[in-house]
């Protein structure tokens, strides 16, 4: 236990170390502590009877706790199922690689470092809660008047024993079947045709009733009633009902402790069931962890492409896929024709998603919401996704300064590299805001249809100009293994976007207003000035990248 | 001393290792040769207990994994391939923590300080991992397997990356060991390293032996010429290997 402790304090204090050292760990991580700081006496605060009430609570009362109350039974029984059924593939006991290579073969024993481990990932699940109590949970019962004491613990405590017990149970499966894989392949297949049966058939009474009587509330209902799904899923039946607590009028009663010590009994007994097992826990981990190793390490880098690349793997894909971009170009041309073939090969999924997705959701607001009224706000909601969307260019952009070395080896200038960048994200927003444009023109042709090809008009430039500000921010923090630069650069480039969409709501307000224009030739305005914007961003970009050196990062 | 009897590994359906036995004594350093694939990390990976085997023993001076699992592994050094050490340890703190695993602290100082110089490691003592390049992790993995007195020293890819004086040393510090009476098991893809350094050398194929002995033993095996070096050795043994495979499918 001490070499584990000792190890575990080091890296701790050396991490802290670490972040203290440079200004540049040092000011994103104060900033983001005092954030957090912040939400945490915001929301202290509230729980105090400090700040904004809800005036009137007479509202609560109208709220139908029933139906939120099986929504959340029937998520948890949902998700408890995934994380089990998974179990039967690939574990989740997951170590760092470090581990597996100087941990695993030193004599210390495999129940002193899962015991360890389990210790470290309940204090993570833990953690993970109380982060949603912090942040939704505390606002939340602060605003509406709801004690925290003790409903509110009483919820934390079912949610962390729920989280607790099955990711327990998908161990003990895990270990279990990696080595009784033959042995114990007909129960297996058993308990997975048990875990799809059950949902299944509550699944199956929904169905029927809402057959038999056409009424969707009481199909949802009689399908989370299902006496099966109930009693097979007791302890995410009992979780949901402890986890509205402080929302309900009832307080704590002695039957929701009862509940409580339930859960918490399962959890500890699931524990002790899981620390007695013989088998070796170290192999089962070998795989996924490495596995997840390389991929957490892109999505810490912020790397897109990287996470993508890795599940297409993960999927055995060896073929490069139907419909190629043709080769097109020499120079940038070239680099371009590289880029977008890459972007759309590792996303192929995304860009079909990207052909139904704005047709469902014009479909959607139209037949969900009784007035006209929102669909004349289809085109700024086209508008602002294409704001949003164009962030995603970081990310696209720190993939490829991994690329960095072979890029700047080119005989292409670097502000050519950049406005490649640039381009190749603003076709694909431009081509999706052309299909969510032509879902709106179709399905809703009474949204006002100058006032949707000013947006339509403004989108490629607003793309391209967002894009450009995100390439900068990419370079400027292009590792985000760190967190708080993480978190701080994700903010850069919110920040620097949203500033520069001033100018142009302004030209194309002046211009609309002032000089009369029509709508969408003060979007052609607004357009240049975004252009103008966009093109010293990448001048800027291209400076950086001169820049950038490869071997620091 | 090291002995493996009738070893199978089956990672679920897959065969990784097929009932392979083999020894290794006392001050005899043996190379585990193969192709990709061929079960050499396997191997490895069942002796220091990272993986269970699903049949076979291991036995180290006479105690079997299975049995006395935290006794054996105390008599085990390991080098993994490609090892990535604790990044946020300083690398003191990070031998500090493996002679503590093995509670082996005894003059701990003292040795830390002289393997460190040994692999130039010592100017960056107080350094954090992270900040070290792909040989000195590779050369700090060595220390740290070389800081405990172990009576079995496993190197899975030990010379890759490693700068030639760290090559040297480790070449000097594994010809030592074999001078102590270690047991040394190595596995290579650097046929050049195993010719001069083993005395003996198993040849893998899909997780089988497909020739073991010395370099003269393997020389008369391949019908070649004392002339003939282990590469020759190796691609004829192998090719045989795959010709007979391919004569025995229906």
């Amino acid at each position: 236990m001490k070499p584990l402790l000792y190890l575990e304090l080091r890296q701790l204090i050396n991490s802290i170390k670490n972040t203290a050292r440079t200004p540049k760990r040092l000011i994103p991580a104060l900033i983001v502590g005092a954030w957090v700081v912040s939400w945490f006496v915001r929301g202290f605060m509230l729980c105090l009877g400090e700040g904004p009430r809800v005036p009137n609570m007479s509202f609560l009362g109208d709220v139908d706790w029933k139906m939120i109350r099986q929504g959340v039974f029937l998520f948890m029984s949902v998700s408890s199922v995934l994380v089990i059924y998974g179990a039967f593939s690939s574990g989740m006991m997951i170590f760092s690689v470090s581990q597996i290579d100087f941990l695993f073969p030193t004599p210390i024993s495999r129940r002193t470092v899962l015991l360890v481990k389990l210790a470290k990932d309940y204090l993570k699940y833990g953690a993970y809660v109380a982060f949603f109590y912090l942040f939704i949970g505390f606002p939340v019962f602060g605003i509406l008047r709801v004690s925290f004491m003790p409903a509110g613990l009483c919820s934390i405590a079912a949610v962390t024993a729920l989280l607790v017990l099955v990711v327990n149970v998908s161990h003990t499966i895990n270990i279990m079947f990696t080595f009784g894989f033959e042995r114990l392949k007909q129960a297996g297949l058993a308990i997975k045709a048990a875990l799809i049966a059950v949902p299944a058939s509550a699944f199956a009474i929904g169905a029927y009733q809402f057959a038999r009587t056409g009424d969707s509330y009481a199909s949802v209902l009689s399908a989370a009633n299902s006496p099966i799904i109930k009693w097979v899923f007791a302890p995410a039946d009992w979780c949901a009902t402890l986890f509205l607590i402080p929302l309900n009028s009832h307080g704590v009663t002695s039957d929701d402790v009862a509940r409580l010590f339930l859960l918490i009994g399962l959890a500890i007994m699931s524990f002790l069931v899981l620390l007695s097992r013989k088998e070796n826990i170290y192999e089962p981990s070998l795989g996924v962890s490495v596995k997840f190793a390389a991929r957490r390490s892109a999505m810490r880098a912020g790397d897109y492409v990287g996470v993508r690349t890795d599940v297409l793997r993960e999927k055995g894909t060896t073929r490069a896929g139907w419909l190629a971009i043709p080769p097109f170009g020499q120079g940038a041309m070239a680099l371009l024709w590289k880029s977008l073939l890459l972007r759309y090969r590792i996303s192929v999924t995304q860009l079909l998603m990207m052909l139904a997705l704005p047709a469902f959701l014009v479909y959607v607001i139209k037949s969900v919401i009784p007035t006209d009224e929102p669909l004349h706000y289809l085109p700024f909601l086209l508008v602002y996704v294409v704001w949003i969307l164009s962030l995603i260019a970081a990310s696209e952009m720190r993939s490829e300064l991994k690329q960095a070395n072979i890029i700047k080896s080119m005989p292409i200038a670097a502000w050519k590299v950049m406005l490649v960048q640039a381009v190749n994200s603003t076709v694909y927003l431009t081509l999706g805001a052309c299909l969510f444009a032509l879902s709106i023109r179709v399905l809703a042709p009474e949204v006002d249809r100058d006032l949707l090809g000013a947006c339509i008009l403004i989108a490629p430039s607003l793309g391209f100009m967002n894009v450009s500000l995100a390439i900068v921010t990419a370079i400027l923090y292009p590792d985000l293994r760190d967190p708080a630069q993480s978190f701080l650069g994700g903010l850069v480039a919110f920040m620097l976007i949203s500033a520069a969409f001033v100018p142009c709501v302004l030209t194309g307000w002046a211009m609309a207003r002032i000089a009369g224009m029509s709508l969408p030739a003060a979007a052609l305005a607004a357009s240049a000035v975004n252009l103008a914007i966009g093109s010293a961003a990448i001048a800027v970009a291209g400076i950086l990248f001169r820049r950038f050196d490869p071997t620091s990062e | 001393m090291l002995k493996v009897t009738h070893l199978v590994k089956y990672y679920k359906k897959f065969l990784a290792v097929d009932g392979l036995s083999f020894e290794v004594d006392k001050g005899e350093i043996v190379g585990l040769l193969g192709p990709n694939g061929a079960g050499k990390t396997t191997i490895l990976r069942c002796v220091t207990g990272i993986v269970q085997p699903t049949e076979g023993s291991i036995e180290i001076d006479g105690l079997s994994l299975a049995e006395h699992e935290e006794d054996v592994k105390r008599r085990i050094a390991f080098v993994p391939e490609v090892p990535t050490p604790y990044e946020m340890l300083t690398v003191w703190e990070h031998i500090r923590f493996v002679a503590m695993a093995y509670q082996t602290m005894d003059r701990f100082d003292e040795r830390a300080d002289a393997l460190l110089r040994r692999f130039d490691l010592y100017e960056k003592r107080d350094d954090l991992v992270l900040s070290l390049s792909k040989g000195m992790k590779q050369k700090l993995a060595v220390a740290c397997a070389f800081i405990h007195d172990a009576s079995v020293v496993l190197l899975d890819e030990p010379l890759i990356g490693i700068d030639p004086k760290g090559a040297y040393e480790l070449k000097k510090m594994i010809a030592e060991a074999k001078t102590d009476g270690k047991a040394i098991l190595i596995s290579t893809h650097m046929l050049d390293t195993a010719e001069k350094l083993c005395d003996c050398i198993i040849i893998l194929r899909r997780g089988t032996i497909i020739a073991e002995g010395s370099l003269e033993e393997l020389h008369v095996r391949a019908q070649m010429g004392t002339d003939a070096s282990l590469e020759d050795v190796f691609l004829t043994l192998t090719e045989e290997s795959e010709l007979v495979e391919a004569a025995s499918l229906p």
